[in-house]
């Protein structure tokens, strides 16, 4: 639906987005994930034709913005990070003249602000509204015209938990209707409604798959946690004469007398049940063991780099 | 274009009338329009009470000759949010990413100040009405003087337009405004030449006020008529060029 080809913005001698290239098929979901400053936003910006690229080429169905930048706008509803609305109108009032600029019907504002929920508060001036409210103003203000491809940036940022739940309802029943494409830095709003998900930092993109395949990309899929009841070197001994450990680690103690250890399995060897006979032999106790699952989180640190600096911003 | 036309549904209004509706909405919502409007309406009230029925005139164009002082002031309150709030509030991103063009934006926009301006003078059409009690007013020249009023007010607004596009801040935006129509306002006062050929012609492009005195002795001539629609015209194309380069820098 969307190619993206050798896409790069420079802003002056800063350069934003550096060479990237991907493409958003129709119909499915996908995520862009990067911290703050990592050309997200400058990317959908480009896309929806806000900004034009310093080089490369985007076009949605074979368009190009340069070849017909009507009927390609046309196809794209857009949230900006700040929903663009006018806060001295009524959500009606706006609704008819985002109508107006769209060139749509203004009988569909009604299935629209049922479809997002707005309804009651249809009279009410803008800047009288919740930012959860307005936040699906700006959602319903992207559905005019029925464009296929929806683009939001970062849709639930800013929003109580409450709020959150309730955009990602209307996102994934969305979702179930259209194309798109939903930055955030906050990575379980990503695997929740995703598809696909692509990683961007510092104006590249560092990672692009599924949310389960980067999982494994990172982290092997062989790696457990096991809480063990007893000496440290004992355990140690077993771990380290155990023939499928490929290398094992100590995180911590969080229960008094066990130690947890970060285990990894060599490929194909189920080290469960000789791990637990060697354990209760020696007369110790495993309290716990679980695969130890990578979350998008680590995939995102180990990839960016970018220790800290997203945590403090996101929810 | 007819392409487009016919994309149109009947139930729509056209991208045109929606932007140039949304403004006057906003115009109307705020006080920003009955400011403009009251202050436009009680200067000129003043203006004619002491020009015309103090002193048993006729001459309307007293009245008008004098009221564009006031716009060094008015016009800003137009013009200031007209570009730079959009800017400022980030619902430029709705404009921008809709498929309408950007010059339909601006003419928009333009023709929605024109409308409370147009309003403003509507409202001054009562000082003839009432002058034709008195004496016999010559209608073709208070339609004139009228005209040439309603031309130099159009070139001052689509330069403040103009200015909104160059910031994000409409304080900023009202203060150039005042600084440049002052500036275009003092030149024009000024009768002498320099000499130098070039200077001398520029002078005599920035003398916006001059061009309004043939109107007020009640003659359009083609010169001055060209004049004041081209300043309109261009200024608007200055505004639509600045907002489709910003997209590239």
């Amino acid at each position: 639906m969307i190619e993206i080809k050798n896409l790069t913005k420079k802003y002056g001698s800063k350069t934003v987005l550096d060479n990237i290239s991907f493409t958003v098929k129709s119909g499915e979901i996908l995520g862009f994930l990067g911290p703050n400053g990592a050309g997200k936003s400058t990317t959908m910006n480009i896309i929806t034709g806000y900004i034009s690229s310093t080089s490369g080429s985007v076009s949605i169905d074979g368009i190009d913005i340069m070849d017909d930048a009507k009927a390609y706008k046309k196809k794209i509803g857009y949230l900006p990070e700040l929903p663009p609305l006018y806060l001295d109108m009524t959500v009606m009032e706006y609704m008819e003249f985002v109508c107006g600029i769209k060139s749509a019907d203004v009988s569909c504002i009604g299935k629209i602000l049922e479809e997002v929920k707005i309804t009651d508060v249809k009279d009410r001036l803008i800047k009288n509204l919740s930012k959860g409210y307005r936040q699906r103003v700006g959602i319903a203000q992207a559905l005019v015209g029925d464009p296929e491809l929806l683009i939001l940036d970062e849709p639930t940022v800013g929003l109580d938990p409450m709020q959150i739940i309730e955009i990602r309802n209307v996102i994934s029943d969305l979702g179930k209707k259209k194309t798109l494409f939903i930055s955030s830095h906050i990575l379980s709003e990503i695997s929740a409604v995703c598809d696909r998900v692509l990683i961007i930092n510092k104006g590249k993109i560092v990672a692009e798959d599924t949310p389960d395949n980067l999982a494994s990309l990172v982290s092997g899929k062989n790696k457990y946690l096991a809480r063990i009841e007893g000496n440290q070197e004992k355990i140690e001994n077993i771990l380290s004469s155990l023939g499928g450990v490929e290398k094992f680690e100590l995180k911590g103690s969080d229960e008094e007398g066990t130690l947890d250890y970060i285990i990894n399995a060599k490929n194909g060897v189920d080290i469960r049940k000789p791990l637990f006979k060697e354990v209760a032999t020696a007369d110790m106790a495993i309290l716990m063991f679980k695969s130890y699952d990578i979350s998008l989180e680590d995939i995102f640190i180990s990839l960016t780099g970018a220790q800290g600096g997203t945590e403090n911003e996101s929810e | 274009m007819n392409q487009n036309k016919e994309m149109i549904p009947k139930n729509s209004p056209s991208p045109l009338c929606a932007i140039i509706k949304k403004e006057l909405r906003i115009y109307f919502n705020t006080p920003i329009a009955w400011v403009f409007i009251a202050v436009m309406f009680c200067v000129g009230s003043i203006l004619f009470t002491i020009l015309n029925l103090f002193e048993a005139s006729s001459a309307i164009g007293m009245v008008l000759l004098l009221l564009p002082w006031v716009f060094v002031v008015m016009t800003p309150l137009l013009t200031m949010r007209l570009i730079a709030e959009e800017r400022g509030l980030k619902t430029d991103q709705l404009l921008l990413t809709s498929p309408i063009s950007v010059s339909g934006i601006v003419w928009g926009k333009l023709i929605a100040a024109l409308a409370v301006f147009g309003a403003s003078i509507v409202l001054m059409l009562m000082y003839p009405i009432i002058l034709e009690f008195y004496s016999s007013v010559e209608w073709g020249v208070v339609f004139t003087n009228y005209l040439g009023f309603f031309l130099l007010g159009s070139s001052l607004i689509s330069i403040g337009l103009f200015i909104s596009s160059l910031t994000e801040n409409q304080f900023t935006a009202a203060v150039i405004t005042i600084a440049v129509l002052l500036a275009m306002f003092l030149i024009s006062s000024f009768s002498g030449t320099t000499g130098i050929g070039v200077l001398d012609f520029i002078i005599d492009i920035l003398k916006i006020t001059r061009r309004f005195d043939s109107f007020y002795t009640g003659f359009i001539t083609l010169a001055d008529f060209l004049y004041y629609v081209s300043i309109t015209v261009v200024f608007v194309l200055l505004t639509v060029y600045r907002i489709e380069k910003r997209k590239i820098k």
